[in-house]
């Protein structure tokens, strides 16, 4: 599976010419389109039949407010399309994998169900959000088409290159957090410090603290984190990472041009860490060359009230502590801001502050954790994925697989994360009257499946001869463990 | 006897075109030569053939029937040349017109549905078009048929004659059977017990209270012992006595009502419009379709302009109402967006073929537009060539699923409810609230400066009406079919013809089959065989339908000295829909698909064919997707129906095929077979003992079982809570959610799926030996022990509900 292609147009547009050709008002449209090599007819018609089949499904609607057409099947792709703004449209298109038979390209045969719509929707809605993350919403480009077209042509290739479609499952369409357990008193100690330091550098706007990417405290808006945790430390698959960003696919370098103003996207450039040390992820250099703005890498980033900001953020001992600095006018485009918001010779007395200060980063380190060890190594008794839709919170169980050999890289097989996947888009597509499923199949254990309420949790229970009553049983009891205190439907 | 292929048999014709050339001759000479022969059989069909004479109604040119005018001879003539020299696969004869008429004559007087078993009859139509006494006739056969014979059930249980005695004299003190027979189909809470109802805690669904005797037969007994006896019961404790309340039979065969009421037309008729007023009144309480509006479950108004459903899938085929077509809209209507399930078909050049809903006619422009969209689907990337196929659209509530079969594509636009995305939801939910920004820990966000936007704020969602469940691959298998039911009608020949002339018009080879795949469609969505995709046997004691299969198979020459067996590919006897005992010849043994055998069914219980003796031509597409076998159709009543296929369209072998129709009616009768059959008709579909389902512990909504080793299925009545169209239609759409959820996680063999709903859980449990299909009330406990104990006693059923042995002509 391959991304075929990424369109972003805007079917309002008109073509500047008096008497335009048809292709002139086809070409319009087209904001961008990757890959940028096509030919200009292949863009077209895409732009074409997409808009041809926003207004085709418009004609079904019930009404206005309806859902607009969202996603095309054929034998060799799967394309969704998304107005991420008004009248701005975004379509995705992925080439179906092929297991080619004997007899050659007569034997194709297209593996046309591997990823459903939702989750390729989910990874369109989060190619859009970091790009405006990182650069403000599209539309604020509008009198600038060619700077725009320099962002995607960067942004685009790279985001792709971080796709892996063979590993993209519903934690991705999930997309919530990790949370870290710590203890009440330690908690709000970490709350504390960050407002004493918030205080001794107005400068910082919002702060959050992750351990070992897992969030432990957030004080951002929770739509900015949201997008910022998954943009930092998750993966596709479900997993996180505080050196994700630093990791192939990512860790691209960061240039001057990927400065405000430059021509290249700021999306997945980070200050440059070696193994697991400690340093900068946003900020200056980890590499001494000297002091100096040019060193200072701390992207803007848009938020979702309109105002903008700039990343900070340093790992220390697996804490990461992330914080957004003031960036200056609200409402001010992303992209315009070439100027630091900030004097960047803060910036080290900022971090030796938040971790050497008394209830600094060092003093909050033992409890942090201890607590947080002594809770996640205890193996959980039960393979399980659990997602709150209220709170976000993503929790994949600690079990070993049953062969063990695959221990905690995946809570769940590649084939019960695949029946996994199947009964999450039951639950959210297909019946979303469907309130628990339990499924077995031949030489492998039974697979729960339960949608109540807020709450998802799917549960891969060990043992192939268990019965239907006894895999019964065992939800009932996950359920007892879990969510004693909470009413699960 | 004229005969034009008189000689060689032609065991299946290899090419629609070439068999349309040689056999050019037959049907206008079979008629002719038929004359003679057949004018003591239907002049009903002469005289409804006069009487629709001026009748300006679209001619059904896929069927042949039987029939002796001779004022036909043009018309038909006229029409089998033009036949000829489209090339096309279909014949057509004279009575002709008389099939199409009669056909016509059903759409426009829509079927009075006056109880589970009434549904629409010929007698009900005959009564208000005055000519064609085909359904009067039939019904007075079978009334003397029921006297005459014994019941087979009667000889294990007395009290059963003597009930069906007092059902006829309370059908003659009884104006409004009908009406009443409605409120005896569903008599009462089928779980719950009720001793005035049904002693002996044995319940039936939607059966009459009828012993229990077709679900106790025990394996080895014969006519003899008493098939309802509780020994040897599989089960302990299930109580299965045949005594039955002398109440309860005679109101059973109310639901038989007008047949031996009297032998006059117009008595029948004024007690069905006694009936009918009756409806306009008080309803009767039984009758759910008339306490509810049409289509929805929950009593909520109907939210769109989709027809009701009928109410009984045997109802399904002969109520067919063009009206529900609504041949006044178009896609310039927005009421024709409005329907639930379209299906239209369109060849690649665009022209439309046919449409469910609106005018074939008017929909040319949004034909043209879905061939636009997949022929640009197919080179929307050069690296694929042109070679890529559409599957589905998925916008806003509805799937689009597209289907290529050839030239023609097929399309089902179909409203789902669309699932609420709750992580995008509460996300929208969130962002669209406001607090102070300067809370560092708030876990809200601050409201947004910039303008709102649709897609930003929180989604609106139309509230879930109910709850229509469409995957893709549901609806796929359901094209499929439908292209099936179309080779059926026209061969493969239509590819060639379509690929040599582009712009070839389809829709004058369809014409009058608007019934037959609408009925496909329906039907689908309302029994089980789309699912397991095989057919249903009916249920019955092995002793009788050895004699049945014995009938049936009994192809001596009697009379015309004409063997029709050297031709006779299968023969198939129907009660309904359902297929009482069959035997194939060894030409096609192992090759009769399943699915043909349905489309086949669907088609001659759709059409007019049932309606007289017929013949008429065939496709099985997995048989021979490029030729026509012929098919003798002849219905005794409206419920029992033989039909035989023949490789030969030979005028004596319709004759001699119909001579063995009498024969074996004969021998049916004089066994007691017939009355067996009859009686097991009036308990389809079954409903589990009551006291099968109090030793489970489970009040099972319904159960499906399947033996995929005989290809067929056993599909139980509905719960009376669950007697509803619309939610009969819901639990199968969710067995195909289960069914498709086990495929696609490629769930290997045994495989076992629990579905919990809001209100009900299903399990299905695939072996390699059986598939089951059962859904209960949500509150109960489904186990692994009443789900054995269930299968085990459906084990023990399998010799009284399938067909174990198909024997070989």
């Amino acid at each position: 599976m391959s991304v075929a292609s990424v369109l972003v147009f805007d079917p309002s547009r008109k073509a500047h010419r008096k008497k335009p050709t048809e292709e002139d008002v086809q070409d319009a449209k087209i904001i961008y389109y990757h890959p940028s090599g096509a030919s200009p007819e292949e863009k077209r018609q895409q732009v074409g039949l997409v808009e041809g089949l926003i207004s085709f499904t418009r004609m079904f609607r019930e009404s206005e407010g309806s859902p607009a057409f969202r996603a095309v099947r054929t034998q060799q792709h799967l394309i969704v399309a998304r107005e991420c703004e008004p009248s701005i449209w975004m379509a995705m298109a992925l080439l179906h994998s092929t297991t080619s038979g004997l007899d050659g390209a007569d034997a194709t045969d297209w593996d046309d169900d591997d990823v459903s719509d939702t989750v390729l929707l989910a990874l369109l809605r989060n190619c859009h959000e970091v790009f405006t993350l990182l650069h403000g919403r599209i539309r604020s480009f509008c009198d600038r088409k060619s700077r725009l077209c320099d962002l995607f042509e960067d942004f685009i290739p790279a985001y792709i290159a971080t796709i892996d479609c063979s590993d993209l499952t519903i934690l991705h369409e999930m997309d919530g957090y990790h949370f870290g357990p710590v203890e009440r008193g330690t908690y709000l100690a970490i709350q504390s410090f960050l407002s004493v330091l918030q205080r001794n550098f107005p400068v910082i706007r919002y702060a959050a603290l992750l351990y070992d990417a897992y969030l432990v405290y957030s004080g951002l808006p929770p739509a900015d984190m949201r997008l910022l945790y998954s943009y930092l430390v998750s993966y596709a698959n479900g997993n996180v990472s505080n050196h994700k960003l630093n990791r192939r696919p990512f860790g691209r370098m960061p240039t001057a041009a990927s400065q405000p103003g430059g021509g290249s996207s700021s999306f997945g450039r980070v200050q440059l860490l070696e193994g697991n040390e400690d340093g900068f992820i946003f900020g200056p250099s980890n590499v001494p060359t000297g002091s100096g703005a040019s060193s200072m890498f701390v992207p803007p980033i848009a938020l979702h009230n309109g105002s903008t900001g700039q990343l900070l953020a340093f790992l220390y001992q697996g804490i990461m502590l992330v914080m957004v600095l003031h960036g200056g006018l609200e409402g001010d485009s992303v992209d315009r801001r070439a100027r630091l918001a900030f004097d960047p010779g803060e910036v080290p007395a900022l971090h030796e502050a938040a971790v050497y200060s008394p209830g600094g980063l060092k003093d909050l380190l033992p409890s942090v954790h201890e607590q947080f060890t002594r809770i996640m190594s205890q193996e959980d008794s039960y393979r399980f994925v659990y997602f709150n839709a209220a709170n976000h919170a993503v929790r994949k169980s600690n079990r070993a697989t049953a062969s063990g050999k695959e221990k905690c890289s995946s809570s769940l097989l590649p084939h019960e994360s695949h029946v996994v996947q199947n009964m999450h888009a039951v639950f959210t597509d297909t019946d979303p009257e469907c309130r628990e499923i339990l499924l077995k199949s031949s030489g492998s254990g039974w697979i729960g499946g339960k949608n109540t309420l807020d709450r998802e949790f799917f549960v891969a229970l060990d043992g192939s001869n268990l019965s239907f009553t006894k895999a019964q049983d065992e939800m009932q009891k996950f359920g007892t463990i879990h969510f004693a205190n909470i009413f699960i439907d | 006897m004229a005969q034009a292929n008189e000689g060689t048999p032609l065991p299946v014709d290899s090419e629609a075109d070439s068999h349309a050339a040689r056999v050019a001759g037959v049907p206008g000479g079979f008629a002719d030569t038929g004359e003679e022969e057949i004018t003591e059989e239907p002049s009903t069909a002469a005289a409804a053939s006069a009487a629709d004479e001026d009748a300006t109604v679209p001619r059904d040119r896929s069927l042949l029937v039987i029939q002796d005018e001779a004022d036909e001879e043009d018309a038909a003539g006229a029409d089998w040349s033009d036949y000829a020299q489209e090339g096309s696969p279909l014949r057509t004869a004279r009575g002709m017109r008389t099939a199409a008429a009669a056909e016509d004559r059903e759409r426009v007087h829509p079927p009075v549905m006056s109880g589970a078993f009434l549904s629409v009859t010929e007698g009900a139509e005959d009564a208000e078009e005055p000519a064609p006494r085909v359904g009067l006739e039939d019904i007075l056969l079978e009334s003397e048929q029921d006297a005459s014979c014994d019941d087979f059930y009667g000889t294990q249980d007395t009290t059963q004659p003597a009930s069906a005695a007092a059902t006829d004299q309370e059908r003659v003190d009884e104006p409004d059977a009908g009406s009443k027979g409605d409120d005896i189909q569903r008599p009462s809470e089928p779980f719950a017990a009720s001793a005035e109802d049904l002693p002996n805690g044995v319940k039936w669904g939607t059966s009459p209270p009828l012993p229990s005797v077709p679900l106790r037969y025990d394996e080895g007994s014969s006519g003899e012992s008493s098939p309802t006896s509780n020994e040897g019961s599989p089960l302990e404790g299930i109580s299965l006595e045949p005594s039955q309340p002398a109440e309860a039979p005679a109101k059973e065969i109310q639901a038989e009502p007008e047949q031996a009421t009297t032998d006059n037309g117009e008595v029948v008729l004024a007690e069905r419009r006694e009936g009918r007023g009756d409806k306009g009144g008080e309803q009767p309480e039984g009758d759910s379709e008339t306490r509810r509006p049409p289509g929805l479950p929950d009593g909520r108004p109907a939210r769109n302009r989709s027809f009701a459903l009928r109410k009984s899938v045997d109802e399904i085929h002969s109520s067919y109402d063009l009206a529900s077509k609504c041949v006044d809209e178009d896609d310039s209507v927005p009421e024709w967006y409005k329907h639930d399930d379209h299906v239209l078909i369109f060849t690649y050049s665009g022209k439309p073929v046919w449409s469910r809903y609106g005018s074939e006619d008017r929909l040319s422009a949004f034909t043209g537009t879905l061939s636009a969209i997949v022929s640009k689907m197919a080179s929307l990337f050069v690296h694929s060539k042109g070679t890529d196929s559409l599957r589905y659209i998925k916008a806003g509530d509805h799937i689009f699923a597209f289907m290529e079969r050839g030239p023609l594509w097929l399309v089902s636009i179909s409203r789902g409810v669309r699932g609420r995305n709750k992580w995008q939801e509460s996300i929208d939910a969130l962002q669209s609230f406001s607090v102070p920004s300067t809370a560092p820990s708030c876990p809200v966000t601050p409201p947004t400066a910039t303008a709102p936007h649709p897609s930003d704020g929180p989604t609106v969602y139309p509230q879930h009406h109910h709850q229509r469940i469409h995957t893709y691959s549901m609806l796929a298998e359901l094209l499929d079919r439908i292209h099936q039911q179309l080779i059926c009608i026209l061969t493969r020949g239509i590819d060639k013809t379509l690929k040599a002339r582009p712009s070839y018009d389809v829709r004058a080879l369809l014409g009058g089959t608007d019934a037959v795949l609408n009925n496909l469609i329906e039907w689908s969505g309302r029994d089980m065989f789309a699912l397991v995709d095989s057919f249903e046997p009916l249920p019955l004691a092995p002793p009788m339908r050895v004699i049945a299969t014995n009938a049936l198979k009994d192809f001596r020459a009697v009379g015309s000295g004409v063997n029709p067996q050297p031709h006779v590919l299968a023969a198939i006897l129907l009660a309904h829909h359902r297929v009482v005992t069959m035997a194939v010849s060894r030409v096609i043994k192992n090759q009769l698909h399943p699915t043909d055998l349905v489309i086949l069914i669907n088609l001659v219980r759709s059409s007019a064919l049932r309606q007289s003796e017929s013949w008429t031509p065939v496709c099985l597409p997995h048989y021979n997707d490029s030729a026509f076998l012929y098919a003798y159709v002849n219905f005794s009543g409206r419920d029992l129906g033989l039909v035989v296929l023949s490789s030969t369209s030979d005028g004596d072998q319709f004759y001699a095929l119909s001579q063995h129709f009498h024969r074996m009616m004969e021998a049916l009768s004089s066994s007691g077979c017939l009355d067996a059959i009859r009686t097991s008709i009036a308990y389809c579909p079954y409903a589990l003992p009551n006291s099968l389902l109090s030793t489970l512990g489970v009040p099972f909504i319904h159960v499906g079982y399947f033996l995929p080793s005989l290809q067929q299925y056993f599909g139980s009545a509905f719960s009376r809570d669950y007697q509803e169209p619309a939610r009969e239609q819901q639990l199968f759409s969710v067995y195909h959610c289960c069914k498709t959820l086990l495929a696609k996680t490629k769930a290997k063999l045994p495989c076992q799926l629990f579905y919990k709903r809001r209100h009900e859980s299903f399990f299905v449990w695939q072996t390699a030996e059986y598939h089951l299909y059962c859904c209960a009330p949500r509150w109960t406990e489904l186990s692994t022990h009443s789900l054995t104990q269930l299968v085990q006693w459906l084990k023990t059923q399998e010799s009284f509900l399938f067909i174990s042995n198909i024997p070989t002509l």
